[in-house]
């Protein structure tokens, strides 16, 4: 019983991983709205970069920084945004997390079209996107770090907290914070100053402002999970491998059957960049998890010449713990979908190789990037 | 298997239209005999079609109409049947044939049905089959009733109705009123005109005796109408290589359709159910968000319900019209019926994401 639990613990743990990258990915999208569609912000824009990397104009390549947006407004401001679920609540973890976000409070070159070449902006500003519930007491937090000079900005994080509410996406600056924006050089109602800080506005956004921009971009910036690039793949990219004969068998026969793909990391990230917008990436890594994973769920080895064979069907009549009933296992509440599909073949998978590793305290050890230890106790939220 | 019906005096002649006459004339003289027609869409002429099926179906070009029979075994053997097929609408084509049986329906539509994806059924919802009725009451000065109707629930699979000689109008009230849709209706015309005729919402459509011109002006061009406009919407709506650009499609169910996480939940199981599918929930509640690929094409869609009135279907890169056709249908059928339309693009301002 209780290695059942284990099992589901680690199956909704997967779920919550995937859940909050596709949470980060509504925020980005919410913002890349407000900057690519709204009038007249649009047209006064130069760039809105979803996967930005900024490096400093003294900075190698290697120095490259990645917030989950930036925006190049004019040639003398951007704007930096970084969505973050909260802060730790130890001290010096809470130090540390600020401080992390000093890479970006220096002079950096921002994309300023898609073949154009990189502008630095006079200056810019640090805009963080927290969940509503921390966001009051992270702002006391870090402007009493600012007073006691525990850590010194040139450019000071600007908070906003986000809440959904009446089915809107809704981002407001936390009132009472020194921090606000350097943006005088742009026209006045382009300037989130006169918006967020003098009028004291909320941006709004719906779902539907935003389904357009996710359905061309379900990633951002941020690393995902390989849960979620995996059910990426299977339902929108392995097909794409298939051949023409292949194919004919699951038009004429159950596409339950299995088909074999073999292919490498790079013919994946092609076939990507051949269907997606992507623009870069850390594709490679996120790519070569989410293959890791699929091995340790029994969904594809590894074969010489560092290839990959999948083991590709449609898995959705095999809901449930695979090797389960089928119709058992089918929860009235959960509908037989790939996130928790996946999900359980990866946590099966965990649990053969935990056999072979489980930790002598009877933890469990990090046998997989998608399986991580537990959260210390202390922290009350992650990043 | 029975053999097909023969028409006595040169059976698929010239023109389709009037080897139609002679089948309403074959019908007229036997009673189990009717023409069966089901209607379709593709982008291929019909050689091109059936190409890959030319040891199956030997295609002959008649004036107006091409005339397909279908052979028995690999070796050219028998003719096991002759179907006539002619364009409808803007890609829209019609095949019809001659029968006193469902076997022989059967086989045309298998037949068809090999040639998916390249091709899409028609899809009627019951409004629309219901529209069909009341402009053919309004044009003609006729009376619709009904002979036998059957309806099937959106949610409760097994839940049937059955009906039996009512008002055309009081069938479809009563399957709306009951949460089902009309699949198929066994009809009369009675009036200055006589027609005995089906109707099914995949396009099919059956003349069994009466005035054939009638049935070819007020059900067959209607439902060439109708699906046409559809497939047009699902025409080059894939989102092409690369692009960020995406050409949605609404369907919009005209009254609130989602108020809680209940009704999300009613909606993702009704796409769980789609044969040959797969989904993945990106959000179930507070809106939806689902990836749903199709395995008996690679067709992948991403599919929102972002307001209480309609849900946004996002083809992505090589989905086909079949597949969105399918789709459509199935959600229509599994959920809810309403109307397939383009949503406007229309430009927010900054007052109005800013308050």
């Amino acid at each position: 019983m209780a290695e059942q639990q284990t099992f589901s613990e680690c199956v909704d743990k997967l779920l919550d991983d995937f859940k909050l990258y596709d949470k980060t990915v509504d925020l980005v999208s919410c913002w890349e709205f407000f900057y690519t569609k709204v009038a007249p912000i649009r047209e006064n824009i130069l760039h809105f970069d979803r996967f930005p990397r900024l490096i400093s104009p003294q900075e190698s390549e290697r120095d490259r920084k990645t917030p989950d947006f930036a925006v190049l407004v004019s040639e003398s401001y951007g704007l930096v945004g970084d969505v973050k679920s909260g802060f730790p609540r130890e001290e010096l973890a809470f130090l540390r997390h600020l401080e992390r976000l000093k890479k970006y409070d220096q002079p950096l070159s921002f994309k300023s079209g898609p073949k154009s070449k990189p502008i630095a902006p006079t200056t810019h500003d640090i805009v963080l996107i927290i969940p509503f519930r921390d966001a009051q007491e992270i702002v006391v937090r870090i402007e009493d770090l600012l007073r006691k000079g525990a850590v010194k900005f040139e450019r000071s994080p600007i908070v906003f907290e986000w809440v959904y509410e009446s089915d809107e996406y809704i981002f407001r600056k936390v009132a009472r914070q020194a921090a606000d924006f350097s943006d005088a050089s742009i026209p006045e109602e382009m300037r989130l100053s006169k918006h967020f800080t003098s009028l004291g506005r909320s941006l709004k956004v719906s779902p539907d402002n935003i389904k357009r921009i996710n359905a061309t971009w379900q990633f951002c910036n941020d690393e995902p999970k390989p849960i979620y690039t995996i059910v990426f793949l299977w339902t929108k990219i392995l097909y794409q491998l298939l051949n023409e004969h292949q194919r004919d068998i699951w038009r004429r026969k159950n596409p339950q059957k299995e088909l074999p793909i073999v292919v490498t990391v790079r013919e994946l990230v092609d076939k990507i960049s051949e269907l997606y917008p992507i623009e870069w990436g850390h594709w490679t890594d996120w790519i070569t998890k989410a293959l890791d994973s699929l091995v340790t769920a029994g969904l594809a080895a590894r074969v010489p010449d560092g290839r990959y064979a999948i083991r590709y069907r449609n898995l959705t009549r095999e809901v449930g713990e695979p090797g389960s009933p089928p119709l058992a296992a089918r929860g009235a509440t959960h509908p037989a979908e790939y996130a928790r599909i996946l999900a359980t073949y990866i946590c099966k998978g965990l649990r053969h190789k935990k056999g072979e590793t489980e930790m002598p305290d009877g933890t469990p050890a990090q046998t997989s990037l998608v399986f991580e230890p537990p959260t210390p106790p202390k922290s009350a939220t992650e990043e | 298997m029975p053999r097909q019906l023969q028409l006595t005096g040169g059976e698929f002649v010239d023109h389709w239209g009037d080897t139609l006459a002679l089948c309403a004339g074959f019908c007229a003289r036997n009673q189990r005999a009717k023409i069966f027609f089901t209607t379709f869409f593709s982008e291929k002429t019909p050689h091109a079609l059936f190409g890959k099926l030319s040891r199956l179906v030997k295609l002959t070009k008649k004036t107006d109409y091409w005339l397909g029979a279908l052979v028995r075994g690999d070796k050219g053997g028998r003719t096991k049947l002759k179907f006539g097929l002619f364009q409808s609408g803007d890609n829209a084509w019609t095949a019809f044939t001659l029968t006193r049986t469902i076997a022989n329906e059967d086989v045309l539509l298998r037949l068809l049905g090999a040639l998916s994806p390249n091709i899409s059924e028609a899809c009627l919802t019951s409004n629309e089959i219901r529209s069909i009725f009341e402009d053919i009451e309004e044009y003609e000065g006729v009376t619709v009733s009904v002979n036998k109707a059957v309806a099937y629930s959106h949610r409760h699979e097994g839940q049937i109705s059955f009906f039996k000689n009512e008002a055309y109008h009081a069938v479809f009230n009563k399957a709306e009123n009951e949460g089902k849709f009309v699949d198929k209706v066994d009809f009369s015309l009675t009036g200055p005109h006589y027609l005995h005729g089906f109707l099914a919402r995949n396009g099919v459509a059956k003349f069994m005796a009466g005035d054939i011109g009638l049935f070819q002006k007020s059900i067959l061009t209607s439902v060439a109408r109708i699906s046409s406009s559809k497939h047009g919407v699902f025409r080059n709506s894939s989102r092409q290589p690369g692009s960020t650009e995406v050409s949605a499609i609404d369907l919009q169910f005209g009254e609130t359709a989602f108020q809680g996480r209940d009704d999300n939940l009613a909606f993702i199981s009704s796409l769980d159910q789609m044969a040959r599918s797969g989904i993945a929930v990106l959000h179930e509640n507070p809106y939806v968000h689902v990836s749903l690929i199709d395995f008996f094409d690679g067709s992948a869609f991403d599919i929102f319900a972002t307001s209480r009135k309609a849900v946004t279907i996002v083809p992505q890169v090589g989905a086909s019209p079949f597949s969105l056709n399918r789709l459509c249908n199935h959600i229509f059928e599994n959920f809810r019926e309403g109307l397939i339309a383009k949503p406007e693009d229309k430009t927010p301002t900054i007052e109005e994401v800013l308050t």
